[in-house]
């Protein structure tokens, strides 16, 4: 019998330190999955955390060390091994996008998700229309993928904007080469900034206390409620609907965040307490 | 189902058989509480009790086990093939564990529990209930499925339920201890059932789920203040299912065992995440979880122990009645 919580032995193929804090890891594995799916990676001796595919070709993972785990992944090499289970979760709801205008709002780390989307979105290009990328970041050093994202501003395909709180000389360089995309501010701000289009579909994740600002936001332009879509973290430890540590929501009402979501739209806030 | 009738001084010679089906664990009193343990001896088993500590979940459920063993990156599942015989489960705990098969046999399926459940021969009993008890609230005071055999007692013999293949096995390999039921066992058997219907307590819990939702933070504060946050409430609770996983390593420090053990949403890092964010931060919203997982949600079997083994005394029905209040 197939033993979900059994890991698979994937090798790493390449690494990156991408800041000081966070690391990524390109895997050698083939999988299929959805942009918002997430892997257990398992490293012997540390244990399993939930971490997102932050990639479309192929299969990347972006990990921020904070605890056990992520520490015992950074350590990990080219050439060596972890494990890996899943993908799980619903991911986002890339068909019903199709044909429409897309906006996706990151805050930090929330970028390994939505580059999944990103990645997903530059491959089937000519399926969606207009897309918007708001990508908040504290400061430019501690900003994610930043040769492959500048490099991305250059091109027509994609209208990124780059929400910063600090700014320093290579911002200010950064804003005389790419002007009218660094603006300073939470990534909220970059609404106010940039002239968007309110029946698009949006796609969001970041810290757990971004998504209250990011719909407060969003409801005052009047975006279509049933088009916004976030991707949420809880403690997780099976990542299969067992174990129960995020769960969310009182009663009837409340969901598994692993195995309902971990996609939930801005309706689905509305109906499920604290879900945000 | 087949009825049949086990008449008391019998029960030594059916505890002897059940042995030959796999490992027994029953009923033992020690130091004044019941808990599910290997019985061996007849002598050892209480078959009158009101409620064991711990439910009997740990059987199929160890409150501790190893789910895998790794070499570096190499895996290698870790399961239990042990053939049991879970003897003197109460209704209430058997329709615990139906809630607890919702979860785990739910794909993708919990091979751990899986296996262990399916090798287990589950032999129900009727129960002495006391005023904590309000299984007929939750609609678990009586179960027609869910095990294989079950003993109601009715004075000086046991009315038998056989409800499986299995069941059916067990009391034909000792088919000189049954007997034919006969009109006067079936009302013996509805006169005991009965009395012990009389003895619950009648509870409802219309509206609850939605009550412990409008309820403002203090009004769980009446109750969380007094809260020890122990997580004993949890650890005795039937239908718990939360729990953690960590690995340990061996010597070598290549090799080791991934754990899982049982976890309590009454502890503080159970909703814990990075940067030391917490969903759960306060004791009255894990409190207000608690019973939302276990009154909102109806996954709850009105055994008591909750409230029985809450050092603080924190009642559950206390907390309906004020939710209703
Ligand atoms: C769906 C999903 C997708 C995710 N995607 C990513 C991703 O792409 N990249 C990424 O980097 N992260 C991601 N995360 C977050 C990541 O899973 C967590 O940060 C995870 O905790 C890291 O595991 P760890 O073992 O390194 O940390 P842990 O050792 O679990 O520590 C994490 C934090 O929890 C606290 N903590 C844990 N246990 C205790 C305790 N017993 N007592 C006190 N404090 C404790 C610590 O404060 C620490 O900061 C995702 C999470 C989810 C749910
Ligand atoms: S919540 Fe309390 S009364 Fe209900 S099943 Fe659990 S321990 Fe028993
Ligand atoms: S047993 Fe009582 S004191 Fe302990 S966590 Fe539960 S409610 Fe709180
Ligand atoms: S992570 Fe275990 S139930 Fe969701």
């Amino acid at each position: 019998m197939e033993n979900e919580f059994l890991p698979r032995r994937v090798r790493i193929e390449e690494t990156k330190m991408m800041t000081s804090l966070e690391k990524w890891f390109k895997l050698d594995a083939q999988l299929d999955f959805k942009p918002g799916q997430f892997l257990e990676i398992s490293v012997a001796g540390a244990g399993e955390a939930p971490i997102s595919i932050c990639s479309w070709n192929g299969v990347e993972i972006c990990v921020r060390k904070v605890g056990r785990v992520s520490s015992a992944l950074h350590q990990r090499e080219k050439g060596d091994f972890i494990g890996i289970r899943g993908p799980y979760g619903n991911g986002f709801p890339m068909k019903e996008i199709e044909g429409e205008k897309l906006i996706l709002v990151a805050g930090g780390l929330g970028m390994a998700p939505l580059r999944s989307v990103l990645q997903y979105v530059l491959k089937n290009r000519k399926k969606y229309g207009e897309v918007t990328f708001f990508y908040g970041i504290k400061c430019l050093e501690m900003m994610l993928f930043r040769d492959e994202l500048l490099k991305l501003m250059e091109e027509e395909n994609v209208n990124l904007h780059i929400a910063y709180e600090i700014e320093d000389e290579e911002i200010r360089n950064l804003k005389k080469r790419f002007p009218e995309r660094f603006h300073k501010g939470m990534v909220t701000t970059l609404f106010e900034k940039v002239k968007v289009n309110t029946e698009s579909f949006v796609v969001v994740c970041g810290p757990p206390i971004m998504y209250k600002f990011v719909l407060k936001k969003m409801e005052e332009l009047g975006f279509y409620k049933e088009r916004i879509y976030m991707t949420l973290e809880r403690r997780m430890k099976c990542g299969t609907g067992k174990c129960r540590h995020c769960v969310v929501g009182i009663g009837s009402s409340s969901k598994l965040i692993c195995r309902d979501g971990p996609v939930f739209s801005a309706i689905d806030a509305e109906l499920i307490r604290e879900l945000v | 189902m087949k009825f049949l009738k086990l008449k008391k001084d019998q029960i030594e010679d059916f505890f002897d058989s059940i042995h030959s089906f796999g490992i027994v664990y029953a009923p033992v009193k020690s130091d004044g509480k019941i808990s599910f343990r290997r019985a061996q001896n007849f002598s050892d088993v209480s078959l009158e009790y009101t409620r064991s500590q711990i439910p009997p979940k740990h059987v199929i459920l160890p409150m501790e086990e190893p789910i895998l063993k790794f070499r570096e990156e190499e895996y290698f599942e870790v399961v239990d093939d042990e053939n049991k015989v879970l003897l003197g489960v109460h209704h209430c705990d058997i329709i615990a564990f139906k809630m607890l098969d919702e979860v785990y046999l739910q794909p993708p399926k919990d091979i751990y529990y899986h296996e262990r459940i399916k090798r287990t021969l589950i032999i129900g009993l009727s129960c002495i209930p006391d005023n904590y008890c309000f299984c007929k609230a939750t609609n678990s005071f009586y179960t027609s499925d869910g095990f294989d055999i079950f003993l109601h007692d009715c004075g000086d013999f046991y009315f038998v339920r056989v409800a499986t293949p299995r069941g059916l096995k067990v009391t034909e390999n000792s088919k000189n201890l049954f007997e034919k039921v006969d009109e006067k066992d079936m009302e013996l058997f509805v006169k005991a059932e009965k009395e012990r219907f009389e003895r619950v307590k009648g509870k409802n819990l219309w509206m609850i789920g939605d009550l412990i939702e409008l309820r403002d933070e203090n009004f769980w504060k009446i109750f969380s203040e007094r809260c020890l946050n122990c997580g004993n409430c949890t650890l005795v609770c039937p239908t718990c299912q939360c729990f953690e996983v960590y690995d340990e390593l061996e010597e070598d420090l290549k090799s080791g065992n991934r754990f899982r053990r049982w976890d309590s949403c009454m502890l503080r890092a159970h909703g814990l995440v990075a940067d030391g964010h917490n969903f759960r931060e306060r004791t009255e919203e894990r409190l207000r979880n608690r019973l939302s997982c276990k009154l909102g949600e109806m996954r709850c079997v009105g055994c008591g122990r909750c409230t029985v083994y809450c050092p603080t005394g924190i009642d559950i029905l206390e907390i309906v009645r004020a939710l209703k209040e």
